[in-house]
């Protein structure tokens, strides 16, 4: 596959905040995103334009003029102040001209600066400010503020804009081949459900065999043709599929899940059988795809109280189609070629030999799915059905886990897992034992996201589990403690350069890469001048740091499950505290997030899981 | 070679003609003959171990007589270029040499860890001249000579023996160098290498300048013979325009520490091809602080690319390094040689081997020290796609080592960052491994850190060191060096720095800022 070019920011949502806070009238965000250009241009590759509009902006910070225009303040400069904004302007702009024009010296014989420059757009005046300034007397301060409003405003069209656009422009044309691709197969499914003249039937699950007309041929061609385009737009970034798959929902599996429709309906059938067309050849290109669709849907179930339908995905891709079984269970009668279609679903290549969950990747959405659950509220409630999709995603993985994992030692640990999950269930549908029982633990009252303050109890199973995972832990190196010294990472699991390894997918998980004051050894004192925004400018870029782990691979947010559920605690303490509810709802949270974190702390070894859940199960 | 000397080569051809390949995974035949007439030149690609027995062969400067320890061999067609093989002709100085020669072939000791993806060697005939790297005779003739006046340098114990190879960039410097270096090691034990070109060291990845002390003879690319250096320092860059003076001083170091430390062992200074303006005033500090007896300057038709004759690296101020080096008592004889031109060395065969860019030189660096991170084999050859996909996989599947940022002191070398960004700056970049000193900081490996996590606080970093020389490491520092793009792409896992959906750079400001320099005026197309 093609390579793209190396670029300072790792995603387009880091360069976005940055287009956002170089523009923005807001000083705090400006001088936040210099600092962001700053970084950029230490990594190198800092694209000409984000390099001038950055020297710019940050003359705004020094120019009285432009920061208080109305006051009149340049008034006041001093000889030396007026001399230094003035080269400072004069070789922003210098720099600008000549480097967009050199990027446009084709060819042998140079051209003119002033040829180039027109070409590209650039205004005549620039041009001249530039030649004035590298040949003859310096401009005056109020020829270069002009030259370098109308710098920032080029800037801002003709690269950021564009740019922008042309990012935008790919995305939407991802989007419009999927969805030509995704046509193209459900009028070939159409066709051949007519050719059947049997619309109400669904034994239909491999069209494309059964129909051999001139028009199908044709349908194939065109979708291969499709294809190729569609690979030179994704390239190998499976992960921008997705979310016009899923997200945006061009492809609507919900007909297909039993929980909306009980029965299976044709509409079902047919989803189903786009769905599975649609997946074989996208995974066939991409082969993490399924991996990344899975990830995403439990992601949505799971966080996005609105995406609850995702689990007809989540059982597609646990379980394939649901023909076989309502074929079995839901019809008398059989003819031959039902059968036979049948039996295709059942050797479908797709889900047995093309994609095998992880074990990694299934624990990670159960505890996904259970954590979401807890803090769902009953399936009755409010007449809302996504806590029973959640449950049902727990079943579905959970049986997924059953069917996968077939080694002795973990046939126990699945037991207590599904003895967690059941137990969620229990408490859901309002089991009171659950709440005398957290009432009895002397837990502080605002625990939830902070392990050493969990109940004893759960303290004692967290500390029994972590000697457990170290006792039986083989790929142990004994340079490997959590000393600050060098060593060896514990474990490994393979993931792209700038990456941290993530279950969920293949590609990794951005990491937080904004160090802490406190976590850099002995160096430079802080940069920023008042000590007052310091603790502040961490703070936010943390968080923004966070934001773009989580924007760079929306199904990876493990970064803000703590605060999920810190912030989802507080307020449920807020509004329940009158009803008493609220002891027992964050108990119950606080419990949840520790199965997420023994579920973390166990993958090494799944007896050490088994054996600390049997603990807490029993505290 | 000269014209006589490649007569009597045909001649010697009147024999049939040995053209023979070998493949390491051929069963049983595990070593192959060819046997020379004198003066006979046959081409060698591949990798193998060579010996001689009954007469002498002339392989790039060094002497395999027989009886003598065996040489290991390695050429690439479309990287270097093939290795002639010359049986020494009857008539020439040389001691003992018999009418004819048996050479012979076998697989090289460390040919197993290769298997899977060198195939051996194969030996050419006439045929495949133009394929091969020649030696002009003009310089075989000035290593021997200058390779002899170290020696004598050297046993008298007096003044040091250095020689220092300048030129303007492609004019050979490398390659004379090792012809220098093979020379040497037909009598001596050890040479020392003092690298100061950062942009395609001999021994180690780009970036560096080092001080390595050879026993082997070498052969081809510099990606075919890694070396671990006995002292370097982390430069950053390809080039010393960054930071003039700590590059000096850098030198400068390494140059004293080879006085102190092996000050009998001979030196070979390789120097940069960035001769012109700073570059010369580097250049003459390169020289002054490595005191040289012998300066090798490569000197091309075109005037404009070529150093200034004389002692010129005493005429002028340089006053970049740190300390002012003594020009007196520096008497240094200065060798001039014609360079090895794109039209292929004068009177000689016209075309040479295609040339490798300097970039594609650097990448199979790269390649290779990624390959030391995952612990493959060492890549002799020329680049492949195969062997970039397989290196770039085991990249993103080999488990790093870590270390804390309170353990290691974080330094960007060629600008200044924000504290808390510097976990952003250093994600997935190439760094210094350093070990911090009163002075300078000796750098004892590059790593590639492949993740930094602040959250745990640790950086997850790739490297070919072992993990007890890591624990010398106090100081991380980078600077703009990159990976080929090919290593940070495998399959599906495509590292986030690498974007397919940037503007075309043209006229955009997308790009980075960069001018051409082959450019011609109008003006003077006129004239």
């Amino acid at each position: 596959m093609p390579l793209g070019r190396l670029v300072p920011w790792s995603s387009w949502d880091e360069w976005e905040r940055v287009r956002g806070g170089l523009f923005s009238a807001d000083t705090a965000q400006l001088r936040r995103a210099l600092k962001q250009v700053s970084a950029w241009e230490a990594r190198g590759k800092l694209p000409l334009g984000a390099d001038m509009t950055a020297a710019i902006q940050r003359m705004r910070l020094r120019d009285p003029a432009l920061t208080s225009p109305e006051q009149q303040a340049c008034q006041r400069l001093s000889a030396e102040q007026e001399s230094m904004l003035r080269m400072q302007y004069a070789l922003a702009i210098i720099r600008l001209v000549n480097g967009i024009s050199d990027s446009a010296q084709k060819g042998t014989v140079a051209k003119s600066v002033a040829n180039l420059a027109e070409t590209a757009g650039l205004p005549r005046i620039l041009v001249d400010i530039r030649h004035e300034a590298s040949h003859n007397e310096l401009p005056s301060l109020a020829l270069l503020r002009l030259g370098a409003a109308t710098a920032l405003a080029w800037l801002s069209q003709s690269y950021w804009q564009q740019q922008a656009d042309h990012v935008t422009l790919r995305k939407s044309q991802i989007h419009d081949l999927l969805q030509a691709y995704v046509q193209s197969h459900q009028e070939c499914l159409g066709r051949s459900q007519d050719a059947h003249g049997k619309p109400d039937e669904f034994g239909n699950a491999a069209p494309a065999q059964l129909d051999a007309g001139t028009s199908a041929a044709e349908g194939q061609k065109l979708r291969r043709e499709i294809l190729s385009q569609l690979l030179s737009k994704v390239q190998s970034n499976a992960a921008s599929l997705v979310e016009p798959l899923l997200g945006i929902g061009m492809l609507d599996v919900s007909a297909a899940c039993p929980e909306v429709a009980q029965d299976t309906t044709p509409e079902g059938a047919a989803a189903v059988a786009l769905w599975q067309a649609t997946l074989k050849d996208l995974s066939a290109v991409w082969p993490s795809l399924c991996q990344r669709l899975l990830a995403r849907a439990v992601q949505d179930i799971a966080e996005a109280p609105t995406c609850w339908k995702s689990h007809a995905w989540i059982q597609l891709l646990l379980e394939g189609p649901p023909h076989k079984q309502s074929m079995k269970e839901g019809l008398g009668h059989k003819s031959k070629r039902r059968k036979k279609a049948a039996a295709d679903c059942d050797q479908d290549p797709l889900l047995t030999s093309l994609w095998m969950p992880s074990k990694r990747l299934l624990l990670s959405s159960l505890s996904s799915c259970i954590q979401a659950s807890a803090s769902a509220g009953k399936p009755t409630s409010e007449g809302t059905i996504r806590p029973s999709a959640l449950q049902r995603s727990v079943d579905l993985i959970l049986g997924k886990l059953r069917s996968t994992a077939l080694a002795s030692n973990t046939s126990e640990h699945l037991k207590v897992l599904a003895d967690l999950a059941s137990t969620t269930a229990a408490n859901l549908h309002g089991s009171d034992t659950m709440r005398e029982d957290s009432d009895m633990t002397d837990a502080a009252p605002h625990p939830p996201a902070d392990p050493s303050k969990a109940g004893p109890c759960l303290g004692e199973a967290i500390a029994q589990q972590q000697m457990l995972v170290q006792q039986h832990s083989l790929t142990k190196d004994p340079n490997g403690q959590r000393t600050s010294g060098w060593g060896v990472a514990e474990s490994w699991a393979p993931c792209a350069i700038g990456m941290m390894p993530c279950d969920k997918s293949p590609t990794g998980r951005a990491p937080n890469t904004v160090l802490e004051p406190t976590t850099v050894a002995a160096s430079e004192l802080p940069q920023s001048r008042d000590p007052a925004m310091q603790p502040q400018h961490s703070r936010l870029a943390g968080s923004e740091a966070q934001a773009a782990s989580a924007e760079y691979f929306p199904s990876e947010r493990a970064a803000e499950d703590n605060a999920f559920d810190h912030t989802t605690a507080a307020q449920m303490h807020k509004s329940d505290l009158a009803t008493g509810k609220s002891q027992a709802m964050e108990e119950d949270s606080c419990y949840f997030s520790r199965v997420d974190q023994l579920c973390a702390i166990g993958r090494p070894d799944l007896s050490a899981i088994t054996t600390s859940m049997q603990v807490t199960a029993a505290a | 070679m000269t014209a006589s000397e490649r007569k009597r080569g045909r001649r010697g051809e009147e024999a049939p003609a040995p053209s023979i390949s070998h493949s390491w995974a051929q069963p049983g035949a595990s070593a192959s003959k060819v046997t020379l007439e004198p003066g006979q030149v046959v081409y060698f690609e591949g990798r193998a171990e060579l010996q001689c027995k009954g007469g002498a062969v002339w392989i790039q400067g060094t002497y395999v007589e027989d009886g003598a320890s065996s040489v290991c061999l390695s050429a690439a067609a479309e990287a270097g270029g093939l290795l002639p093989i010359q049986a020494l002709p009857s008539n020439t100085q040389v001691p003992r040499a018999p009418s004819r020669c048996t050479v012979i072939f076998g697989p090289p000791k460390d040919s197993e860890a290769e298997r899977p993806l060198a195939s051996g060697w194969s030996v050419h005939g006439e045929d495949r001249t133009q394929a091969a790297l020649h030696i002009m005779p003009e310089w075989a003739e000035a290593a021997s000579g200058i390779s002899a006046a170290m020696q004598e340098a050297c046993a008298g114990g007096g003044a040091a023996a250095v020689t220092a190879v300048c030129g303007s960039k492609g004019t050979g410097k490398s390659t004379f160098g090792r012809l220098l270096l093979n020379s040497l090691l037909n009598a001596c034990n050890q040479v020392a290498w003092l690298e100061t070109d950062c942009g395609q060291p001999e021994f180690t990845v780009p970036g560096l300048v080092s001080l390595t002390y050879i026993k082997q003879p070498v052969f081809g690319l510099p990606h075919m013979h890694p070396g671990l250096p006995a002292r370097s320092h982390y430069i950053g860059h390809l080039s010393p325009e960054w930071d003039p003076q700590r590059y000096v001083a850098s030198v400068t170091d390494l140059a004293r520490w080879h006085a102190v430390h092996h000050g009998s062992v001979p030196l070979i200074v390789n120097t940069c091809g960035w001769i012109k303006g700073l570059g010369e005033d580097v250049l003459a500090d390169v020289l002054r602080c490595s005191r040289p007896s012998h300066v090798v300057t490569l000197r091309t038709p075109n005037v404009r690319r070529n150093l200034p004759g004389g002692q010129f690296w005493l005429a002028q101020g340089g006053d970049i390094g740190p300390l002012a080096v003594p020009a007196a008592a520096a008497q240094a004889a200065v060798i001039q040689l014609p360079a090895v031109t794109s039209d292929g060395p004068i009177g000689s065969i016209k075309a040479g081997p295609k040339k490798l860019t300097a970039n594609q030189a650097r990448s199979l660096s790269w390649l290779n020290f990624a390959r030391g991170c995952c612990g493959l084999p060492v890549h002799r050859f020329s680049w492949a796609t195969e062997v970039a996909a397989e290196t770039a996989e085991a990249l993103t599947r080999a488990r790093p080592y870590t270390v804390g940022f309170d353990s290691v002191r974080l330094q960007c070398l060629h600008t200044s960052v924000p504290e808390h960004l510097m976990g952003a700056v250093l994600n997935g970049a190439l760094v210094g491994l350093c070990k911090e000193a009163d002075d300078i900081a000796e750098c004892l490996g590059v790593a590639l850190v492949r993740a930094v996590d602040a959250e745990a606080g640790l950086l997850y970093v790739l490297s070919p060191l072992p993990l007890s020389s890591l624990q010398h490491v106090n100081l991380v520092q980078v600077g703009r060096l990159d990976l080929p793009p090919e290593l940070l792409q495998s399959g599906e896992i495509v590292c986030p720095y690498l974007s397919s959906w940037s503007l075309s750079t043209v006229g955009t400001g997308a790009g980075a800022i960069k001018s051409r320099n082959n450019l011609q005026r109008a003006a003077q197309l006129a004239a």
